[in-house]
């Protein structure tokens, strides 16, 4: 008697569940360009939610706040008078300045260039930790792109489209950035984790530093500026006991959970 | 009739991916978020057709793995298993149950979650086999069936009365 096996069905499954692994691992250049397609895709739906819920949220802010408005509006309005003054005093010192470097014959030392762009998605799957800019390389976005918020650095581009851009964010598990110790300059790698925290590595066994110390980026590597703020020390600890290194747990500035805003920094301040 | 009913399933999908891709993250608690792709295939298994939701589970991982950074496939490849759970559960258990639909949600955005978090520490050696990934699939797949519990009378009310009147009963 034969014994007939069913093995089409569960084969094909098989192969069909894991085409698209064999194809990512193959073909990742494909791959790339088919994600951002569907970036650029999608950006025009993100960027019309964003406006939608920031027109919302702006004007349910903007009737709460009136009766604050009207007394923020008075104080204000003396605020105003003060700082003209000031204005032209800031002008009469601006001019000195510039007479005084002229002087000196030394070089206009300028910010980086920077673009304010809008964080208009996140990404959906729960194991990474990247968002969706609404500014591309028409802006003048490229790959490694620094990208800075009011509390510090939150991550860099990883590609751009026209319009759009995916960064990754400090915290995911693949980010990496050269920091070093504000107080003793001990050079360290700061590290995401599942966990959503900052581990800082590869410190010196006798490095100096101490739970409170601010963490800023060292410029090295030439993707991110260097002085930019990164976070706080919260522990400190040995790899191993008797080892070479030592780590350190770093509470990022950044509150990546309610990012909505980030300034792109087109060039290293370092190169 | 049928055009009627699949034009609405179709019109709840796509509801279904836009929230997903758009909404969804911003719902997140430390890391851990619903899924709607799980919600939406238990209630197509249980009230429409559990035949079919492998393939729309593997259609809706690609559309995932393509608006995603993680490695391309694990998405697609940890919903099919997921897939694959929920046609188990819904070929042998009571359908019309409440408790049986929360408890497969469960079970299969679970067993998904945890078998892309294998697959992504497999693929990927910078994802190390901490404890937090797969405590984080737990918690994910308890905010998914606390979604689900939400969500499934909604797709109930709305979808269900034309569901009905389009299946046709044998009655001798």
């Amino acid at each position: 008697m034969r014994i007939r096996v069913r093995w089409k069905g569960p084969l094909f499954l098989t192969g069909a569940v894991f085409l698209p692994l064999v194809i990512g691992a193959v073909t990742p250049q494909i791959v790339d360009r088919a994600r951002l397609f569907a970036v650029e895709l999608a950006s025009p739906l993100f960027k019309l939610q964003d406006r939608t819920l920031l027109f919302i949220k702006e004007k349910a802010a903007y009737f709460l706040d009136i009766p604050r408005l009207k007394r923020e509006n008075a104080s204000l309005r003396l605020a105003v008078d003060a700082l003209k003054r000031e204005g032209v005093e800031m002008e009469e010192l601006r001019q000195e300045k510039r007479r005084l470097e002229k002087l000196l014959n030394l070089k206009n030392m300028s910010a980086p260039a920077g673009v304010a762009a809008r964080v208009i998605a996140r990404d959906s799957s729960p194991w990474v930790q990247y968002v969706v800019i609404d500014k591309g390389v028409r802006d003048g976005i490229r790959e490694n792109t620094a990208l800075l918020s009011n509390g510090g650095l939150v991550g860099k581009v990883v590609s751009a489209s026209r319009s759009a851009s995916r960064a990754i964010l400090l915290i995911d598990s693949e980010s990496r950035v050269s920091v070093l110790d504000q107080r003793t300059r001990d050079v360290g790698l700061v590290e995401g984790s599942e966990a959503q925290i900052l581990k800082m590595t590869y410190l010196d066994r006798n490095a100096k530093i101490e739970v409170g110390d601010m963490v800023v980026s060292s410029g090295l590597g030439g993707v991110y500026p260097k002085g930019l703020p990164v976070g706080k020390i919260q522990m400190v600890g040995e790899e191993e006991p008797g080892g070479e290194f030592k780590y350190a747990i770093v509470a990022p500035f950044a509150v990546f959970s309610q990012l909505e805003e980030v300034l792109c920094v087109m060039q290293s301040t370092e190169n | 009739m049928r055009n009627a009913v699949d034009r609405k399933l179709i019109l709840a999908l796509l509801c279904v991916i836009w929230a997903e891709l758009s909404i969804v993250p911003f719902a997140a608690v430390r890391g851990a978020r619903p899924d709607l792709f799980f919600v939406f295939l238990v209630f197509y298994a249980f009230s429409v057709d559990w035949r079919r939701i492998v393939g729309i589970a593997f259609c809706l991982g690609l559309a995932k793995d393509l608006m995603t950074n993680l490695a391309f496939g694990i998405e697609t490849a940890s919903y099919a298993a997921g897939a694959m759970v929920l046609h188990a559960i819904a070929v042998r258990l009571d359908r019309e149950k409440k408790w049986v639909r929360l408890a497969s949600l469960f079970a299969c955005s679970w067993a998904s979650l945890a078998a892309g978090s294998m697959l992504l520490v497999t693929i990927n050696q910078a994802y190390g086999a901490s404890p937090f990934l797969f405590s984080k699939a737990f918690q994910a797949a308890l905010y998914t069936t606390a979604a689900g519990g939400i969500l499934a009378p909604a797709f109930d009310r709305w979808l269900k009365p034309l569901l009905t009147g389009s299946k046709q009963y044998e009655l001798f």
